[in-house]
């Protein structure tokens, strides 16, 4: 093979717990690659992730002083763009080797991914150059901007959504968690080449990238090839990329946001700022606990669900979840209600209760049985494993430390997190009505 | 592949005995014919789900589950062609993994048991206070359609292709129907059908099987009683005018649906010809219609085509601007044009045939697709393993499009037309582009 390349060091982790090794490997380019084996499965997945989403809309360039600014949805313009090479579609180059392929944008980062049952190596050599070989010109970037106006409209008429993104904007004061991450019709309109090429230089270095396989996979040869595909690049090293956060101030921008849809009944998304930001395994911790905080709270499992439940106050469409990144973090929770005043007065009653009598220990066990299991469910798709080891490996930690923090949980972690967290003055709710003819 | 067992008349077990997964999945269907009774088996799962005899709370059901390292139930009701089946999902972890004090096959699959066999019933019906508050709930999922707008463009072309058809029916019924519904009313109905309808229970994972189907033969003796097998529907239509409906709706997108109808159905040999051929047309990013409405006529985000062979249609789905009604109906005709007159390469044939391989292999290593597989398969009564199904894709040819292509029969346009106009209410629209 390519004489140029050295052995490649792999390093092997294992988890006792979850019966899985993980192979990693450290790039000359310095791409982090990891690859876990499942034999047993037809299907071979891959992703390709940058640290860059929809948040990351300021930075300064290397051997520059002044801040770049660019327009909300460029992360998420970009993941489209990429799919069209200079020598055609990328979907058909997939798609003749049998394989389906896509990607997607959150706040935090973007990643690309293939699933192919067999042709996983010409696959992968695919995924690593359409990623990598970025070619825009004005009219792509015209006919992708009609393309995303159907897709942001298409969002706008989903009341699931509006009722999230109106959370936000109560939420945040500054963080750029409050724009969409398509943007809007309007801000992508101003997205250009120039702006596009920028924003592929900057956070397309593989340094600031991973790339993780699992399946049927050898992972010296997934090593290989990926070094190989990358060796003749001029990856010389950026050092980091300086990202500028507005710095976000404790408050809530609004306590409220009411809206109109045609909807038959009222949505109601309650959120609660967390400000106590953390990163690597403390970020997982406090995620872990605070989800399980939420599900002694609100779970199905809690008194106060059923009570709600009962009284007709929510529906099998109520939800809770928390997310937590290094820039912000919050817990919603809601769904259909007759009455969102007063499902946000029960929501404060039962917090203020919980506060006074604590959880019990059989709560507790049981709650944390429950993650666990859940847990494992997850681990059956491969793609919830290869989507979840990115965003967890991006803010410092490790899949494979899941179960292990899950585990250690103990009543005191999750009743700090009751004291510290769902604070009444960090809380925001977010409302739509039906329309009124 | 599943081995399938016949363990009481019209009672099948279908297993899979697997170590690949980390936990034991399992399905279980009650079939019913669609469009007769349809509040009533759409109310079942609902308030199956509240309470049973030794669980008789939905707080006590929750905590079992979560006891059990926290397996899950679910229940609902499923279209099936002009099936209407009554759903429940149940998977557990593998004791290989969470330790000894789980036993998923005595503990969990008990539970199932429990849940739906031995439900909470006062005097002649089921629990009064269960029944009149998913009545309620029931009654706002069916008003709340019309808040989903892509799901109530689907229903609405329902409504219109198959209108004097069982197929129209939507699943959890009309909210008239359901306000009907007595408590014994639901407790009859209940009964009939566990005694009388097929009933299809799936297991996928590292389980005894025989030791199973012992349970499940004890927990359904005494519910069977006289099966009646359902009929198989497969009524061919042949459409007169094309029904063009357009429907003004409280959108920004428009919403385009176009069915047509096929006499080849899910257990003709000629399937895999017609699932290639909607392949072709619009399964993948690199069918034609994605790339000819989307990418090189940039007039919609998503368009695609997909095929329901238990019922014998293909329908074709695409999100608008309103006012390119016109230019998007011209381009998808002349998509199926191409097709049925050849023009299709060698390379669009191969790389469908291959994506459609793709996905079958892919459904194996998910325990829940492959069992929704199957039972498309049982309510057909057709069972094609995995191998013989990559044959039968390999084997179809262009010319096997073009034949399929010519049989196909546009029945319906339907449109949800929006107002683009209409700004979303409700935010400060000035700050958004404040990010520039």
């Amino acid at each position: 093979m390519n004489k140029g390349i050295q052995e490649i060091p792999l390093r092997r982790l294992v988890s006792q717990s979850l019966k899985e090794e993980v192979y990693h490997a450290h790039l000359s380019s310095g791409l982090d690659v990891y690859v876990l084996p499942r034999h047993e499965y037809h299907q071979k997945y891959a992703v390709f992730a940058t640290r860059y989403g929809s948040i990351d809309t300021a930075f300064v360039l290397r051997g520059q002083e002044q801040a770049t600014l660019t327009p909300a949805g460029v992360a998420h313009f970009l993941e489209h763009k990429l799919f069209e090479g200079r020598e055609g579609n990328v979907f058909e180059d997939f798609a003749s080797l049998g394989a389906s392929v896509n990607a997607y944008t959150t706040y935090g980062l973007t990643s690309y991914l293939f699933s192919a049952t067999d042709s996983f190596y010409p696959c992968l050599g695919l995924l690593v150059d359409f990623v990598q070989e970025p070619y825009f010109t004005k009219e792509s970037v015209e006919k992708e901007q009609g393309i995303i106006a159907q897709e942001i409209t298409m969002y706008e008429d989903n009341s699931d959504f509006q009722v999230f993104s109106n959370l936000m904007q109560a939420l945040y004061q500054r963080n750029p968690v409050r724009e969409k991450i398509a943007g809007t019709v309007e801000s992508v309109h101003c997205i250009t080449p120039e702006v596009l090429y920028q924003c592929h230089g900057t956070f397309y270095h593989p340094g600031n990238m991973v790339l993780f396989a699992i399946g049927a996979i050898e992972p010296e040869k997934v090593a290989r090839l990926v070094e190989e595909k990358l060796h003749n690049g001029n990856h010389s090293l950026q050092g980091e990329i300086r990202r500028l956060y507005p710095s976000e101030p404790i408050s809530v921008d609004k306590h409220r946001i009411d809206a109109q849809m045609s909807v038959a009944r009222p949505l109601c998304y309650i959120g609660f700022k967390d400000v106590r930001l953390k990163h690597g395994d403390e970020l997982l911790k406090r995620q872990l606990a605070t989800s399980l905080t939420l599900q002694l709270l609100f779970g199905k499992t809690s008194a106060l669900y059923n009570r709600l439940y009962e009284s007709g106050l929510i529906d099998a469409t109520f939800d809770t979840y928390y997310t937590a990144e290094e820039t912000f973090a919050h817990a919603v929770l809601g769904g259909s209600t007759p009455d969102p005043t007063k499902l946000e007065a029960a929501i404060l009653a039962g917090l203020r209760e919980a506060r006074e009598n604590g959880f019990t220990e059989e709560e507790f066990g049981r709650q944390k049985r429950k993650s666990i299991g859940g847990f494992l469910y997850a681990l059956n798709s491969l793609e919830f494993i290869a989507n979840n080891f990115v965003s967890t490996h991006f803010r410092g930690s490790s899949l494979f430390a899941y179960l292990d923090i899950l585990k250690k949980l103990t009543l005191e972690d999750v009743e700090r997190s009751l004291e510290e967290q769902f604070k009444e003055e960090l809380m925001a709710v977010s409302i739509i009505q039906p329309r009124l003819e | 592949m599943f081995r399938a067992e016949e363990i009481a008349e019209g009672v099948r077990l279908h297993g899979l005995s697997t170590r690949k997964f980390k936990t034991i999945t399992s399905k279980i269907y009650v079939q019913t014919p669609l469009g007769e009774n349809t509040a009533l088996t759409a109310l079942l799962p609902l308030v199956l789900s509240r309470g049973s005899r030794g669980l008789p709370t939905m707080q006590a059901i929750a905590s079992h589950l979560a006891d059990l390292y926290g397996a899950r139930f679910g229940s609902d009701v499923a279209k099936i062609g002009e099936r209407h089946c009554l759903e429940f999902y149940y998977e557990i972890a593998d004791s290989a993994y969470v330790g000894k004090d789980a036993e998923p096959l005595d503990g969990g699959m008990a539970m199932l048991g429990e849940l739906i066999c031995r439900p909470r019933i006062e005097g002649n019906g089921f629990y009064p206070q269960y029944v009149g508050q998913e009545q309620h709930n029931l009654v706002n999922l069916i008003n709340s359609l019309i808040d989903n707008k892509r799901s109530y463009a689907v229903q609405q072309f329902y409504r219109v292709m198959f209108a004097d058809e069982p197929f129209s029916t939507y699943k959890y019924g009309t909210v008239q129907e359901v306000r009907q519904v007595t408590p014994p009313a639901l407790l009859g109905h209940y009964r009939e059908i566990m005694a009388q309808n097929p009933i299809d229970i799936f297991v996928v994972g590292d389980v005894d099987l025989v030791a199973l189907k012992e349970k499940w033969q004890k927990e359904l003796s005494e519910l069977r009683d006289g099966y009646h097998p359902l009929p198989l529907v497969r009524d061919h239509p042949t459409p007169g005018e094309i029904k063009k409906v357009q429907e003004e709706g409280d959108l920004q997108q428009g919403i385009l649906l176009m069915g047509y109808r096929t006499p080849t159905f899910y257990d003709s040999p000629d399937y895999y010809k017609l699932l290639v051929y909607s392949g072709v047309l619009g399964a993948f990013p690199h069918s034609k219609l994605s790339i000819n409405v989307r990418e090189k006529a940039s007039l919609a985000y998503y368009v695609w085509a997909q095929l329901e062979a238990t019922k014998g249609f293909l329908m074709i789905n695409a999100g608008i601007h309103p006012d390119n009604y016109a230019k998007a109906v011209e381009i998808i005709l002349d998509q199926i044009d191409a097709i049925n007159q050849g023009k299709v390469s060698s390379e669009e044939l191969e790389a469908t045939k291959r994506g459609l391989i793709n996905g079958v292999l892919t459904m194996e290593d998910n325990a829940i697709a492959m069992i929704d597989r199957a039972m498309i398969g049982a309510v057909n009564g057709v069972f094609r393993d995995t191998k013989e199904t990559i044959n039968a894709i390999r084997q179809v040819s262009k010319e096997d499009l073009i034949e399929q292509g010519r049989q196909l029969q546009l029945d319906t346009i339907y449109f949800l037309k929006g107002h683009p106009e209409d700004a979303p209410m409700g935010r400060d629209r000035g700050k958004e582009g404040a990010a520039n």
